[in-house]
């Protein structure tokens, strides 16, 4: 039996209206859901369960301001709101295990793979290279579906399991995450903007490293990429940066994650915040989730939908909670560089100019180079200069290589 | 036939930027500058039209797409040259 609770979605918020519920008493729900509508301070957002099961009341009614922490809902175990109905025959018993067995099946995604626990130990088919990569990466084989004829399990199935796994678990300290972000005054957003950054200024040392990085070979590389697609499927630079900036935190890690109680909070799970400005006025910063793991294509249509949803006002709780780095890109028609104020309890912020054309060394010589400005904005409680320094140069290297993004 | 571009991108400029007011808007006005279009609300405003009106647009003719008479100059050349 689960309380599903009021998400925190940042250290200014201590309270929210409940717009909607999506569902109602008995209805089965799934980790990953979508349950209801809020509003907050940061426009309206759709709240999601952390859990699988059925919800057995809604302790708040539509309409209702909710503290931070306090119950909104009940969620027993999956089928748990059926018991009474389960004291019939067994013939009848029978035939509710399998309709829901049906209902299983059906709603049945990759998502679920990694919970597929109780599957019996049968003879596994599998490919001996996928034998080997589950033991290299201490995973039980017989809980990954196989792509194969007659279900053999195939290297890509085992990590895509892999995959699975890392997001489920993140997914757990989020929920966690939501209960240790303090609660200050909700005001509006400007209040709330106004809050975390008077926080940080206040207690984050900050320090700034700033280098210019050559992004000759990124542009070239992304303008013949996108003469291959169609419109809609064509890729931005900010949708590379981020992907650049994850794959270099995977590499220094010490930037990314959180400082709370007087200590550095190394996170594994690397969700890239990216400041969104709202036409109306004010910016939200969600996050793309476990950025490193994810192709420069699903980067992009995260992008591109997360953005949409932005101005929208259809944020997912688990978003705008989850940051472990931001990025700050003030796009083609914005300043030349970027000194960020880094967002608590994070510990480091990368600030992007725009991409100018501007004259460089090059080989001895002076040339004309598309330059972007990058300013990484640290906290020095947690990290020095060297590491930011670190950080940046291998920025730089990923980005020269646009291909291996 | 220009009248179906004209409605097309308004009607997109409307979705990336409710509040403006198009009426207000001349031809040549920079719509980065005047309605503070950033690059996602242009390739949103992009992905749309060229969805809708079914012209491909590509992407080394964005650099000349900043006002509302380049861009219907544009769709109605693509659109004759499909056309013809």
């Amino acid at each position: 039996m689960g309380k599903f609770t009021m998400p925190s979605l940042g250290s200014q918020m201590i309270e929210a209206k409940l717009i909607q519920w999506h569902v109602k008493p008995g209805d089965t729900v799934k980790k990953g859901d979508i349950i209801g509508e809020i509003d907050t301070e940061k426009g309206l957002i759709d709240i999601e369960v952390f859990e699988d099961g059925t919800i057995t009341d809604l302790v708040a009614k539509e309409g209702e301001v909710i503290p931070v922490g306090s119950v909104m809902a009940v969620i027993g175990e999956e089928g748990e709101a059926d018991k009474a109905e389960m004291k019939t025959t067994e013939a009848s018993e029978k035939k509710m295990q399998k309709v829901r067995e049906d209902d299983k099946q059906k709603s049945e995604t990759k998502k679920s793979i990694a919970e597929k626990k109780e599957l019996p130990s049968q003879r596994i088919k599998a490919s001996p290279l996928a034998r080997r990569v589950a033991t290299d990466l201490n995973i039980d084989i017989r809980k990954v579906e196989g792509s194969g004829e007659a279900g053999t399990i195939h290297r890509k199935d085992v990590e895509e399991y892999a995959r699975q796994r890392v997001a489920d678990e993140t997914f757990e300290k989020e929920a966690d995450m939501a209960e240790h972000l303090s609660k200050v005054e909700k005001k509006s957003m400007r209040q709330s903007i106004a809050a975390a950054m008077s926080k940080s200024n206040k207690e984050i040392p900050h320090y700034y490293l700033e280098t210019d990085i050559d992004m000759k070979a990124t542009v070239k590389w992304l303008t013949n990429e996108n003469k291959n697609r169609s419109v809609n499927e064509r890729l931005l630079p900010p949708m590379l940066l981020i992907k650049a900036v994850a794959n270099t935190l995977a590499e220094v890690p010490q930037l990314n994650g959180f400082w709370t109680d007087e200590a550095m909070h190394i996170e594994e799970g690397i969700h890239v915040g990216f400041a969104i400005s709202l036409r109306q006025g004010g910016l939200v910063i969600p996050a793309i989730l476990n950025a490193d793991m994810k192709s420069l294509d699903e980067i992009r249509s995260d992008f591109v939908d997360m953005v949409t949803r932005a101005r929208e006002g259809h944020l997912r709780s688990r978003e705008m909670s989850s940051a472990t780095v931001t990025i700050t890109s003030l796009g083609e028609r914005g300043a030349d560089k970027v000194y960020g104020v880094i967002y608590p309890p994070q510990v480091a912020l990368i600030g992007f100019g725009k991409i100018t054309d501007r004259p460089r060394a090059v080989d001895g010589s002076i040339g004309i180079r598309p330059m972007l400005s990058t300013v990484l904005a640290g906290d020095h409680r947690a990290t020095d200069g060297h590491t930011g320094s670190r950080f940046l140069e291998k920025l730089n290297n990923q980005l020269q290589q646009p291909e291996t993004l | 036939m220009s009248t179906e571009i004209d409605t097309v991108v308004s009607k997109h400029l409307h979705r990336i930027a409710p509040e403006a007011d198009l009426d207000q808007l001349n031809s040549d006005d920079d719509l980065g500058t005047t309605l503070d279009i950033d690059s996602m609300d242009f390739y949103n405003m992009m992905v749309g039209i060229s969805e809708e009106l079914q012209i491909d647009i590509p992407e080394e003719e964005y650099g000349q797409l900043r006002t509302l008479k380049s861009i219907n100059k544009f769709l109605s050349s693509q659109k004759e040259r499909d056309e013809g």
